[in-house]
């Protein structure tokens, strides 16, 4: 009998969090019947502060035939640093990757990357499934959908795009088939892919197009096998938007509630909050929820088309009052270096959060990522970012470097002074 | 963006530069008098977030009832309750952690440079290592009980310490202040915009916000740097 392929999967997440991606990759190849019995998964969910020599440590001991690694702006310069220390480690290592840092820029990382010999774009599980049955079969990967690969000659070989998995219950479940362990009592919950927002910076709806839901059994299934067989008593939702619909949300909050009442919490899930009235607050609170992330990023004009984002300041204080009202946390969120912006008007929208006395205001600066519309255009906005993952915005046609460094320290500064209170 | 309502503890000042003058002594008012405006000014509050009290004037903790006076901020419904001190009591009977843990989480530190210069311009020997300990006693304080606070320190610039403030900066950043807000105390000559600037500088390079109070001569290109709301953080 053959030796299985064994395949490492690996995350360098934020310290605290955990990778479900992971999870689904496992959990869809290991129901793959061409893979079944013919390859031996292991994942290492490690994070940004693990160092590399280290990683690859744990890497070598696995004597893996294939390590395949997800890849976020976050994590990109120290996945670098590992592939690179694990191919001279191990030469005859196969490196794939994922992720929305390496997907939207395939060939350029086989580019600038010579150990890595894949990346998988899109969404991941059908493309990575097939990729490790090519690998099984001793084929070349050049021509599987949704896989960018080198040939024989090591040129970059974009096969084409691979069409998204139809029913997204065709990903079993990582908590249901045992290949994600909640950590500390603490599960991530995805009920739907895609986003019905097409903000400009942001690469959340990963390219789907379209809203595709998980099964409403099977979220509600995950939730109770969570709770009632693994004491999870904290869930993070990964959706866009908590409160898609009204329909949805009744759903939602409905299936929490009666956990809810056992203690179990949720922390900062997204909502659209100006569509947040008193009953949707209190349908927020009937499931458990303690704290709600939300916008504006901008209260500029200007920025704010560029960014093809809503923004009405009547209904979005409207917002926050309710759930103010229903003691529900609201973490208020901004951008820093946005097109269209100047320092004025970053600074009116920081006096703007403040003014809602929200509980929280959480002051970021601008990624450019890839995939996004600010990364593609960003010659034609006149952005200027590092070209080094996370992309950081250095400067904007209306604000430069210097000035952008000031508001980033000044704002940290109000944002303290905000959250220092008895 | 942020408004404070100063409540005076007392008439006076107690830091000041001394090669520029001597001050009037401190004279504290009654506490049912400074309650009194406590309460009035927690009422008054329109608008969000607070309300929110600065107590100032003379040092607050020269004044003998400084536990009663937080006492009634807290009573009154303040949401942000803050000291403007010299800071020399700070390290002293576990005034620090005494404040902190009775609800002053801004705290505004009244410095003129760091060092032996400070000494020697306020007129106290061994204020600015006092200083420093007590500082360090909040802030450790603030961590053991995961409480958020934010420390600034309010330099008067004068002739005397302008040279020196950009290390004034340097050493405060080192202290742990999470920022450093410039005031001008006296007619300064045009040269001083530069070395604000640099005190600007100095602060972003140590990761320490510092604004002025637009008063202090800036150039246009630290602009963000001018206050625009004196009220204001």
């Amino acid at each position: 009998m053959n030796e299985p392929l064994k395949v490492a999967l690996l995350a360098l997440n934020t310290p605290g969090y955990q990778s479900l991606a992971l999870g689904y990759l496992r959990s869809y190849a290991a129901a793959d019947s061409r893979l079944q019995g013919r390859v031996a998964f292991q994942t290492l969910d490690l994070t940004t502060d693990d160092e590399a020599w280290w990683v690859v440590f744990r890497l070598m001991e696995l004597r893996p035939d294939i390590v395949a690694i997800s890849v976020y702006c976050w994590s990109a310069r120290s996945v670098f640093a590992v592939c690179r220390i694990l191919k001279a480690a191990l030469p005859d290592v196969r490196i794939v990757l994922g992720g929305p840092e390496v997907g939207p820029v395939a060939e350029r990382v086989l580019e600038e990357h010579p150990e890595v010999e894949a990346v998988v774009r899109g969404e991941g599980e059908a493309a990575f499934a097939d990729l490790i049955d090519h690998a099984r079969r001793g084929r070349a990967f050049t021509h599987i959908e949704g896989i960018t690969a080198r040939d024989i000659a090591g040129n970059a070989i974009a096969a084409p795009d691979r069409a998204l998995i139809r029913d997204l219950d065709d990903v079993p479940s990582p908590y249901l088939c045992g290949v994600l362990e909640p950590r500390e009592g603490a599960a991530y919950i995805e009920t739907f892919r895609g986003c019905p927002h097409h903000c400009a910076y942001c690469f959340e709806g990963k390219g789907y197009g379209h809203i595709r839901s998980f099964g409403r059994e099977r979220v509600e299934a995950e939730i109770a096998f969570l709770v009632e067989e693994k004491g999870v008593r904290s869930f993070t939702f990964v959706d866009s938007v908590f409160n898609l619909s009204a329909e949805r949300l009744e759903w939602l909050t409905t299936t929490l509630a009666r956990y809810a009442d056992r203690g179990v919490r949720l922390h900062t899930v997204e909502v659209d909050i100006e569509r947040i009235d008193d009953a949707a607050a209190e349908a927020l609170v009937r499931a458990g929820v303690v704290s709600v992330e939300t916008g504006p990023q901008s209260t500029g004009a200007d920025a704010l088309g560029l960014c093809h984002r809503r923004f009405d300041p009547v209904r979005f204080s409207a917002g926050v009052d309710a759930l103010k009202r229903a003691k529900i946390k609201v973490e208020c969120d901004l951008i820093a270096g946005l097109p269209g912006d100047t320092a004025e008007s970053f600074l009116a929208g920081l006096d703007f959060c403040l003014s809602l006395d929200p509980g929280k205001v959480q002051i970021s600066t601008l990624h450019l990522l890839p995939g996004t519309e600010f990364y593609d255009r960003a010659a034609d906005y006149g952005l200027v970012c590092d070209p080094e993952p996370p992309h950081e915005i250095i400067s904007t046609p209306t604000v430069g470097f210097a000035d952008l460094r000031r508001l980033e320290a000044r704002s940290v500064y109000v944002a303290q002074c905000y959250s220092a209170r008895r | 963006m942020l408004r404070f309502d100063s409540i005076r503890v007392g008439d006076g000042e107690t830091l000041h530069c001394r090669r520029c003058g001597q001050s009037a002594p401190p004279a504290y008012h009654a506490t049912a008098a400074i309650a009194e405006r406590i309460r009035a000014a927690a009422a008054a509050w329109e608008g969000h977030p607070g309300p929110n009290i600065v107590l100032t004037g003379p040092d607050p903790f020269g004044h003998p009832e400084l536990p009663a006076l937080i006492a009634v901020c807290g009573e009154a419904g303040t949401e942000r309750i803050a000291l403007e001190t010299d800071g020399g009591a700070l390290g002293a009977y576990r005034n620090a952690e005494g404040v902190l843990r009775a609800g002053v989480t801004n705290l505004r530190l009244r410095a003129l440079a760091a060092g032996p210069l400070g000494d020697e311009l306020s007129g106290h020997r061994g204020l600015d290592a006092s200083v420093r300990a007590g500082l360090r006693a909040y802030l450790s304080a603030a961590e053991h009980d995961d409480a958020v606070v934010a420390v600034t320190a309010l330099v008067a610039v004068c002739r005397h310490n302008l040279a020196a403030l950009p290390a004034t900066v340097a050493s405060l950043a080192s202290w742990g202040v999470h920022a450093v807000r410039l005031s001008s105390a006296a007619a300064l000559p045009p040269s001083a915009a530069a070395v604000i600037a640099a005190a600007c500088d100095t602060g972003m390079v140590n990761r320490v916000w510092v604004d002025t109070d637009g008063v202090l001569p800036l150039p246009d290109s630290h602009r963000l740097h001018a206050v625009w709301d004196r009220g204001a953080l």
